[in-house]
């Protein structure tokens, strides 16, 4: 759905897969088709809430985030939890026109399951051309070296490829805030790291006042992340082929792993595809001048500035990832650098004479 | 008199001066803006291009993964331009070309971009925009704003409409009969001449005056001309023979009308005016020839006159001394005496040389 602009269904390259993590990576990752795309399918079945995962979309709210903070996460044996069915609808009596502010924003259940139509479908795709194709001979080419290359290195992806396309992230920059650089870094040092509901809910209760705005951008982001990148939804289906259940990392089978961070802290990450802050950082925008009247008849400027947030979003199991690599790394240099008594060496400056 | 005139004949040409270096001002700001809008138009086509290029090498290298765009504020109208992009800004008057040689209903090539090789039939030529729109062909998707698409009722927020494409990359498609074979083929000119005949169409009419003609060739290419659709008349229909009778002919746009009603029409005390009442020009003349009698007229006291009187004495006694050439007459005695003096000289001179 994404690349309409590129040609569908072309995807030559198979990422490799890595065995002794924690969790199973999908053997054959899918594209996305047309009228398939995961966020909907969450959505659907959030609303139907039987397929017994209704705890893991609520595992990412403020509330439970806020039981995390406090009880300290105790996650690890979730709770049978019995799906709450809906029970026969409230009677209403009298009625009131359809915008009346007095009545319900809910509008009543339907029984049928709340599959959404794509809009897209509607479309016709000639139509779009001009704004999702502007340059097809440019895009051409580009795909055609693109293939090449994919076809020169048979398939083999680079190790940032990899992580690319089996690890989900939402960039999101902001608009302009009213605020300097000065006032907005801390703001953006306290989120970076954080999971993203601790992260808005720290922004929510800050006595600063450029917090309001990067709350509302916190939120946003997350919102981008779920509906645009499909972050935070542990158990998301591929395709409805054969295995449909690899392409799935369903989150009773994930075991709380406790990886230590860079900073040396350790946590327990009970949901891989949990969203953190990974980065956020400011960006310097334009500045408004206005006049400070002196004496003496002189005028200074005073430059008021606005700045920007830009915070990178990405799931847990990337966490995870990193502290494998970083554990690997380790454990591959302590070897190096292990005792033995007579080391295979190379054997150099060998000649014939001495040479002191 | 003569002041009124010289007044008047100032105050136009002020007028005119005036008015041309203003269209002449008029003319660089039409041009400045034009040039403005179209690139404004440029610089966010490229940007439309730039995000596709980065979304797609997004795309590529996600995978499986790539984001879903068609969400959030896009969700209804993905792949829809904004207006800005199709609304192609008007070419200044000044800059536009003097004939458009595409009709409506005409087969046009286009020869560039996306479609390029095509052929379509016209459905509306802008001379405003110099651009075509055809028929049944190009489409494009534009964004509407939730308020306008509740207006019009279709819900869909974004409006389909056709691409307008500029004049020069489409090229007029003409059956010509070849005269060896008889085989009609059709051609795309290259270059059109224009020339006479230059004939007056029927009101409404969008074909141009002018007559085309293949370059070169000199083969005139004939005005397709529109389909002409029968209506029939009903009862309560007010018939076209009824309507076009002359029935009336204003008489103010020409004399003869009471002096009285041009005065009403057109300002009385203009600066530009040059037709005046005939009483007033009397006045203007009478007052004319009293200037010329007080300018002419002296007033003297009688030693004055004396003095004048005097004066002329002297001033005719002199001119009495002049001869027809204005030369001054001399009189016997200094005639007399010069002649004696030269015969004189002239002895001493022979008496000297003997």
């Amino acid at each position: 759905m994404a690349g309409m602009g590129a040609m569908p269904p072309l995807n030559p390259c198979r990422p490799l897969l890595r065995s002794g993590s924690a969790y199973t990576l999908p053997s054959r990752i899918p594209c996305r088709t047309l009228a398939h795309s995961c966020p909907q399918r969450a959505q659907a079945d959030d609303g139907r809430g039987e397929n017994g995962n209704s705890e893991s979309n609520a595992s990412a709210s403020v509330l439970s985030s806020l039981k995390n903070f406090m009880l300290g996460s105790k996650t690890s044996k979730p709770k049978p939890k019995i799906p709450r069915k809906p029970s026969a609808p409230p009677s209403r009596e009298g009625s009131l026109s359809a915008d009346s502010i007095f009545g319900d924003e809910i509008p009543t259940q339907s029984k049928e399951p709340s599959v959404i139509k794509d809009p897209l479908e509607e479309r016709i795709w000639d139509n779009m051309q001009m704004a999702l194709d502007p340059k097809p001979r440019a895009r051409l080419r580009w795909q055609r070296k693109m293939v090449a290359r994919t076809i020169r290195k048979r398939g083999r992806l680079t190790r940032t490829e990899e992580i690319m396309r089996t690890e989900r992230e939402s960039l999101l920059r902001s608009h302009f805030f009213k605020t300097s650089v000065k006032k907005l870094v801390p703001l953006a040092r306290q989120i970076a790291g954080k999971h993203i509901d601790e992260a808005i809910l720290q922004m929510r209760f800050s006595p600063k006042k450029a917090a309001k705005d990067v709350f509302e951008h916190l939120k946003h982001a997350k919102n981008v992340a779920i509906v645009r990148h499909g972050m935070g939804i542990d158990n998301v289906p591929g395709d409805s082929d054969t295995d449909a259940n690899e392409t799935s990392i369903p989150q009773t089978t994930f075991k709380p792993t406790t990886v230590t961070l860079k900073s040396g802290k350790r946590k327990v990450i009970s949901n891989p595809t949990a969203i953190y802050v990974d980065q956020a950082w400011v960006n310097r925008g334009p500045f408004d001048l206005s006049y400070n009247q002196r004496a003496r008849g002189r005028i200074d400027t005073i430059r008021r500035p606005y700045t920007g947030l830009s915070v990178l979003l990405k799931e847990e199991k990337t966490l995870i990832r990193e502290w494998e690599d970083r554990d690997a790394k380790a454990l591959r240099q302590r070897r190096s650098q292990l005792w033995t008594q007579l080391p295979n060496r190379k054997i150099t400056s060998q000649n014939q004479y001495y040479s002191w | 008199m003569q002041k009124v005139i010289r007044r008047t004949a100032l105050a136009k040409g002020q007028a005119q001066r005036k008015a041309m270096i203003a269209a002449k001002k008029q003319r660089r700001t039409d041009y400045k803006e034009f040039v403005k809008q179209q690139q404004q138009r440029e610089s966010a086509l490229s940007q439309v291009a730039r995000k596709e290029r980065l979304n797609r090498k997004d795309d590529w290298l996600r995978g499986p993964l790539a984001a879903k765009r068609d969400s959030g504020a896009e969700a209804g109208n993905y792949g829809a331009l904004s207006p800005q992009l199709l609304n192609l800004p008007k070419i200044p008057r000044h800059l536009r070309r003097k004939y458009i040689n595409v009709v409506a209903g005409e087969r046009v090539c286009i020869i560039r971009g996306r479609n390029k090789g095509n052929i379509y039939e016209v459905d509306s030529v802008d001379a405003e925009t110099e651009t075509v729109t055809l028929r049944n062909a190009i489409k494009v998707d534009q964004k509407v704003p939730e308020w306008v698409s509740k207006l019009y009722g279709t819900g869909r927020p974004y409006y389909t409409l056709d691409v307008p494409i500029p004049l020069d990359d489409v090229r007029l498609v003409v059956g010509l009969v070849d005269d060896t074979t008889g085989i009609t083929r059709d051609v795309l000119v290259r270059h059109i001449d224009v020339g006479p005949p230059f004939l007056e169409r029927e009101v409404g009419s969008t074909i141009p005056k002018h007559t085309r003609y293949i370059s070169g060739e000199n083969i005139e290419i004939p005005w397709s001309q529109p389909k002409t659709v029968q209506h029939k008349d009903e009862e309560q229909d007010t018939l076209r023979m009824e309507v076009d009778v002359h029935s009336w002919t204003p008489s103010l746009l020409s004399p003869p009308f009471q002096s009285s009603i041009l005065d009403e029409l057109r300002n009385k005390f203009s600066k530009y005016r040059s037709r005046h009442d005939p009483e007033w020009v009397k006045e203007k003349l009478i007052e004319d020839y009293r200037q010329e009698y007080l300018k002419s007229r002296t007033l003297l006291t009688p030693a004055g006159e004396l003095q004048a009187k005097r004066l002329a004495e002297k001033e005719n006694a002199r001119l009495a001394k002049l001869d027809s050439d204005g030369n001054v007459i001399m009189n016997v005695e200094t005639s007399t005496f010069i002649e004696r003096f030269m015969k004189q000289t002239a002895e001493k001179a022979k008496l000297g040389t003997a």
